[in-house]
């Protein structure tokens, strides 16, 4: 299911910085300094961590209880 | 596309607020890979605030009939109707009006665990008394929320005969409210590497046309040291075997009112690129598997919507049930090694009982102790 540009980039900052902060105003903090001040490219690549899985106060099992 | 019919399955994920899943998910999401989301709405119950993000992306995926809601911790089978479990209904009610699920869906089994949040589904006797309650609580989900409700099938069995009937017994409740089944492909693993069974032969001990939802997932193999033997854990915190691939593609075109089908993994197993990287290629083997069998998947003859719903004022409640259970639950969480569990369980009020302890594998009571007790403190 195709997701519009402004909830990917929500989510990509949502995850990157791992707080209950973020909302979808927040498009334009995945900007690079050097970016235009229209830039439309996507920086949106996560930065996957070692052991970077508790960002979350709230992280859950769901299912995998076996 | 079939004869003009519009597409009939979805692959999706479980997705829930863990930063290693979305890690994950991020580039399946960007590519428009995902067509279903299942959300554990139950999971958040000490935080009342989603991020707006992720409320959107529920929002989003709901408005479109691809957010499915999945329960962990209502414990169906607890022998007492508890205010823990009446709020949680209300919670279910509240979040079904929040959000457009398509379906909700819990777990077979009660959970061990002193506290609410805390614990680990384990089996309990099929008996009429724990079917009538069963049948009671599925009610009271279907109720609260007014969508098709459903039960995920467990991986875990004492012993051989429970887990020929488990089937069987499952449909019993389902039949109460139109229910459907999630059948869990790594669930069925285990039981045909615990208990030496052909898949083949396991899964016709199923009702197969009530089948709406397929999980796959990963486990681990751990060593029962009671008899020497490797026993297959539901674990979620590894890669999905081939074999169970193998298992979704022999599957489908059994499975009528099939829709969606979803890869399962905890956070903790995707915890490094790789991994992540891992999981995605896993999500490709099972979605190419849907789609290019979704010509082979019969019509779909079921919507799973309850009809003549009954519901009774006072939830029914068997004491006995519920005193076994929590002797059970104190013995497993508290007992130093496995002989003393056994020992314990052999003077408890399970003894010649309906729980019919004597028939129970030592392997498998073992495992029984060690998934109590690493759940026993919740997550």
């Amino acid at each position: 299911m195709k997701l519009s540009k402004s909830i990917l980039s929500a989510m990509a900052v949502g995850i990157a910085l791992g707080t209950t902060s973020c909302s979808l105003g927040d498009v334009e903090e995945i900007h690079y300094e050097h970016c235009a001040l229209d830039c439309e490219e996507e920086h949106t690549e996560l930065r996957a961590t070692e052991g970077g899985g508790d960002t979350y106060p709230y992280n859950c099992p769901a299912c995998g209880m076996g | 596309m079939r004869n003009g019919v519009g597409k009939e399955l979805y692959s999706g994920i479980s997705c829930n607020l863990d930063s290693n899943i979305l890690s994950a998910c991020f580039p399946l999401f960007k590519g428009g890979e995902v067509e279903v989301i299942e959300w554990s709405f139950d999971t958040l119950f000490s935080h009342n605030n989603l991020p707006d993000w992720f409320d959107h992306l529920l929002t989003v995926f709901g408005e479109e009939g691809r957010l499915i809601g999945h329960g962990v911790y209502f414990s169906l089978f607890n022998g007492t109707f508890t205010k823990d479990q009446q709020e949680w209904l209300n919670g279910l009610r509240v979040t079904s009006d929040r959000y457009e699920f398509d379906h909700i869906s819990e777990h077979f089994g009660f959970m061990t665990g002193q506290d609410f949040h805390k614990g680990a589904p384990l089996n309990v006797p099929l008996s009429d008394n724990s079917l009538a309650i069963a049948r009671d609580r599925i009610s009271r989900m279907s109720y609260a929320c007014g969508k098709p409700v459903g039960l995920e099938n467990l991986a875990f069995c004492y012993d051989k005969e429970g887990l020929i009937r488990q089937g069987s017994f499952i449909n019993q409740i389902l039949e109460e409210v139109n229910g459907f089944l999630i059948l869990d492909l790594h669930n069925l693993y285990c039981q045909c590497m615990n208990f030496d069974i052909e898949f083949s032969e396991l899964i016709l001990k199923y009702p197969l046309d009530r089948v709406r939802e397929i999980h796959i997932s990963g486990g681990s193999w751990e060593i029962a040291q009671s008899e020497d033997r490797k026993i297959r854990r539901d674990t979620h915190d590894d890669a999905v075997p081939r074999e169970v691939f193998e298992y979704l593609q022999e599957v489908i075109p059994k499975l009528p009112n099939l829709k969606f089908v979803i890869l399962e993994q905890l956070g903790t197993g995707l915890d490094t690129i790789v991994k992540q990287a891992r999981f995605r290629d896993d999500f490709e083997t099972m979605k190419s598997i849907v789609d290019h069998k979704q010509l082979e998947k019969p019509l779909a003859t079921n919507d799973f919507k309850s009809k003549n719903l009954k519901l009774s004022k006072h939830p029914i409640s068997d004491e006995t049930l519920a005193k076994q259970q929590q002797e059970l639950t104190f013995i497993l969480e508290n007992s130093v090694d496995f002989r003393s569990v056994k020992k314990r369980l052999q003077n408890s009020s399970l003894a010649s009982s309906p729980w019919n302890i004597e028939s129970w594998e030592d392997s498998m009571l073992e495992t029984a102790f060690a998934i109590a007790n690493k759940w026993k403190s919740g997550f």
